[in-house]
């Protein structure tokens, strides 16, 4: 292990170990630890074993030298890992949010917090170890505690002056004017923090033996705070640098320990520096039936601009782009930010390749809809279950079928079993079904994937929202129908959710009824995009509810502008009809060579455009504009994949650096 | 270490919750030693007493029983610590001049509460509490005073010079009518209180007295 605190012993003559794979870093300069040229994680594994050097720390220590770096929206959006991961970047990095439909999601959950009783108990157990970490240092080196005493008492932190040479990315977790304060009296002492934090953890214990539901606001939950503890906002609002500033000057190796302590000391800042935008929602059982409380004290961010300022005021060219990210307008006001170029693109392909039906009623004219008064309706749920059968009897290979809740998924499965459904599907293809247990699903799927190659075909019964729905692909033969079953809105019923709508009305203007559309929709959107993966893939895109007609123009441009009048608005029969008419005309080989020109471009074609136009000359002046204002850089937004405007495939391209 | 035994026994009395769902634990201020509240009850209902627990010779009272309100008796010893300490501790920050200063009065209760949940050098915190406490008795001046003009609320004449009130209110004051309504409920509810209102009616009857117009003239109007 080699670590700060070691190589200071060794530096004072002291035994120490130090790990072989990192200190062959040195060898090399800084920014040459691996050679030019793209690098995947793997890659850079292998490597970093056959040349006996650290993969981990070659990969931080080149990350600001790399031109070009593809990673999880969460290593920025989160507070916790862009610390580490992203702190560094330069003000000039053109930061690209590709399938951002979901951004605001992410950014909510990077800044929400779970506490559990499990979560309280590990954080006292944590405390409960500094504690004595203390006492032991007190006696063996009470210097090295004086030492930080003492710093804090003048107020000195390296991160101010980091801070103020506006090196970093800002922290939501650890707000500007908490960085230039000192540290508040009481809690300079390394064992008045302690016990700080133990009547704060024992405070959220008594929390949690409420046994009725408690929603409030971050005001009110400091003030009863304030009444049992005497414990103030200002210094919780230092906690959490406190902590780091304190594992630091102890040489704490064993972070493990400490993980559940951090988290309640995030949520100690974040409570006590964001009045809105939060909300605290107490739930003592897990469900409306069960007896037994299992409180989750859950703090939930509903702003979701809160986790992407730092981002908007950092970096100058921001781009968030998706597939399916549709309507344009929601997006910048719920990150609260102005765009400077706004595009929504069409869909350039050379045949029709996709077929999008919207699917209003029954062969028997019975109008069929998942909402709630007649979802479990039985001519609804056989209505349903034909579109299944017949589709599944006309489709080649793969069928996906979204629902829109588990709980709705396993109803209506366990009534088409007793109307016969399923096993008249059985007979054309295997049928599988998405769990919320991952390793489950990911072996369904593999069987799924099997089942397509091979020709027996099968269907797979998934839940928008879930696992399927964001992160797997169904291109090619792996889906070529894809069954929206119902529009997938969000369980109204959740305390949360109704926080955030509520946040959303009063703060954003945004109505209730528009964001719960808009959530659907492009919940629904994602679903479809999934069999569309490429310029030569093609398949059918059935949104069955009644519902659909009124919602078409929420779908994306290009979805939206293959919907023609005459299949939005169709019975079980007339869609089959055209879904074979198409399917058997997309059987029909396809010249490769048509494509040229519209969807695909050679270099000549290139070189021709950009004579007739100097790349979209608005950009540049923009980016120029961006110089000179400090603040909203050039926001843009675009509604399409990336991965149509480059040919680059992002799964061997991980990392790249010069 | 509490073992779960522990948690569900009183240690005086040794009956368990299994056998009285019911049961609460009392503990108290003093030595801060846990047991159920019918033992409270027993022991101590004729009088203080001597704690039951062997090697305790804390004298209790019934009235210092309190329900444990955190689960770490610790914790719960330094809150009500710290209740007294703050009680006479509790300038704010604005009270200070700098942030240093403040700081520094944050470390002093924190060494204050410390010194008396862990028993050293009790005696001199209490005389360090007790000083305090004298000192709080001085009326406070607010830290930024502009003048030596007291402030008061607005009035249209600069204040009120005449800030003796020339109206006392004897204590005797016997109203029967008056009284009464404050024992009913629409009145009370809205605030009556007898003497308020006898205050403000013998205020607006002589509002005027002491005060002279042609004076109040001839006087500049300071601005501020
Ligand atoms: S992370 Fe790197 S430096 Fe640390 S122990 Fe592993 S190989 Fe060694
Ligand atoms: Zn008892
Ligand atoms: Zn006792």
């Amino acid at each position: 292990m080699t670590s700060g605190a070691a190589k200071a012993k060794i530096a004072a003559g002291m035994q120490a170990s130090l790990c072989e794979y990192h200190e062959n870093l040195y060898d090399l300069d800084q920014h040459d630890l691996i050679p030019n040229g793209v690098w995947t994680f793997e890659e850079l594994l292998t490597y970093g074993e056959q040349s006996k050097r650290c993969p981990y720390f070659t990969v931080r220590r080149m990350i600001s030298y790399c031109n070009i770096i593809i990673y999880s929206f969460h290593y920025l959006l989160d507070p916790k890992i862009a610390e580490r991961v992203s702190k560094e970047l330069s003000k000039d990095c053109i930061v690209i949010f590709d399938e951002a439909h979901n951004i605001d999601n992410v950014c909510i959950e990077s800044l929400s917090i779970d506490i559990t009783e499990n979560t309280l108990q590990k954080a006292a157990h944590g405390v409960q170890k500094l504690g004595e970490t203390i006492d032991e240092i007190k006696i063996s080196d009470s210097q090295k505690l004086q030492d930080e005493y003492e710093k804090l008492v003048r107020g000195l932190r390296e991160a101010d002056e980091a801070r103020q040479e506006d090196a970093f990315l800002a922290n939501p977790v650890l707000p500007d004017d908490i960085l230039t304060e000192a540290i508040p009296g009481n809690m300079r002492r390394a064992e008045h923090f302690i016990s700080f934090l133990k009547r704060f953890i024992e405070y959220l214990k008594t929390r949690m033996k409420v046994l009725h539901v408690v929603s409030e606001t971050p005001g009110s939950f400091l003030q009863h705070l304030k009444e049992l503890t005497y414990i103030e906002r200002k210094p919780l609002r230092f906690c959490s640098e406190r902590l780091s500033y304190l594992v630091r000057s102890l040489e704490l190796t064993d972070v493990e320990e400490y993980t559940s302590l951090k988290e309640i000391v995030i949520f100690a800042t974040l409570v006590a520096t964001y009045e809105k935008g939060f909300r605290l929602i107490l739930e003592p059982y897990e469900s409306d039936t069960a007896t037994v409380p299992n409180p989750i004290l859950r703090f939930a961010c509903l702003d979701a601009s809160i986790a992407i300022k730092p981002i908007f005021e950092r970096f100058r060219s921001v781009i968030i782009t998706s597939g399916t990210i549709s309507p344009l307008d929601m997006y910048p006001k719920m990150l609260n930010f102005t765009t400077l170029i706004q595009e929504s693109y069409s869909m350039s392909l050379a045949r029709r390749s996709f077929l999008p039906m919207i699917v209003t009623k029954g062969a028997d004219q019975v109008a069929i809809s998942s909402r709630f008064e007649i979802r479990n309706d039985p001519s609804v749920v056989r209505n349903y279950g034909n579109i299944l059968i017949e589709y599944s009897k006309i489709t080649p290979d793969g069928f996906v079928v979204f629902f829109p809740s588990y709980l709705y998924m396993e109803s209506i499965i366990s009534q088409w079993q007793t109307m016969g459904v399923l096993d008249e599907v059985w007979k054309h293809k295997l049928i599988l079904v998405e769990t919320p247990d991952s390793q489950e699903t990911s072996l369904a799927l593999e069987i799924y994937r099997k089942a397509c190659c091979n020709g027996r075909g099968a269907v797979l019964l998934s839940v928008a929202r879930g696992k399927v729905s964001e992160g797997v692909d169904f291109d090619h033969h792996y889906g070529r129908t894809v069954l929206m079953i119902g529009v997938p809105f969000q369980y109204t019923e959740s305390r949360i959710l109704k926080a955030r709508l509520e946040f959303l009305r009063d703060n954003f203007h945004i109505r209730e009824n528009d964001f719960l559309s808009f959530d659907a929709m492009r919940h629904a959107a994602q679903c479809l995009g999934r069999v569309l993966r490429g310029k030569d893939d093609y398949g059918v895109m059935v949104l069955a509810d009644r519902r659909f007609a009124r919602k078409r123009n929420q779908l994306p441009k290009w979805i939206n502008q293959a919907l023609l009048d005459s299949e939005s608005n169709l019975s079980t029969d007339m869609s089959l009809t055209n879904a074979k008419k198409f399917l058997r005309s997309m059987a029909q080989p396809a010249n490769s060579e048509d494509q040229e020109g519209i969807s695909v471009w050679t270099l000549e074609h290139l070189k021709e455009y950009q004579e007739k136009s100097k790349i979209h000359p608005n950009f540049a002046e923009t980016a120029e504009e961006g110089n000179k204002s400090e603040l909203p850089k050039d926001v843009a937004m675009w509604d399409v994949d990336l991965d149509d405007l480059d040919s680059l495939d992002d799964e061997d391209f991980a990392m790249t650096s010069d | 270490m509490a073992g779960k035994d522990d948690e569900d026994t009183c240690y005086v009395c040794k009956s368990s919750r299994y056998l009285n769902p019911e049961m609460r634990f009392l503990i108290n201020t003093e030595c801060y030693h846990k047991m159920c509240s019918n033992c409270v009850d027993r022991i101590f209902s004729y009088g203080p007493g001597p704690c039951p627990y062997p090697g305790c010779d804390k004298i209790l009272r019934k009235n210092k029983f309190k329900e444990q309100l955190f689960d770490d008796i610790g914790v719960e010893k330094e809150v009500d610590c710290r209740a007294r300490v703050m009680k006479v501790y509790n300038k704010t920050e604005q009270d200070f001049d700098s942030l240093e200063e403040y700081n520094a009065y944050l470390e002093e209760i924190e060494d204050l509460v410390f010194s008396l949940v862990n028993g050293v050098n009790v005696s001199e915190v209490e005389a360090k509490l007790e000083a305090q406490r004298a000192v709080k008795t001085e009326p406070r001046q607010p830290k930024k005073d502009i003048g030596g003009v007291p402030a008061t609320p607005f009035t249209p004449f600069n204040g009120d010079r005449g800030a003796n009130t020339l109206i006392a209110l004897s204590d005797s004051l016997h109203d029967p009518l008056n009284e009464k309504l404050i024992d009913q409920k629409e009145f009370s509810a809205s605030g009556y209180v007898p003497q308020v209102y006898y205050r403000r009616a013998l205020f607006e009857a002589f509002m005027g007295i002491c005060c002279f117009i042609d004076a109040e003239k001839t006087r500049p109007i300071e601005t501020t």
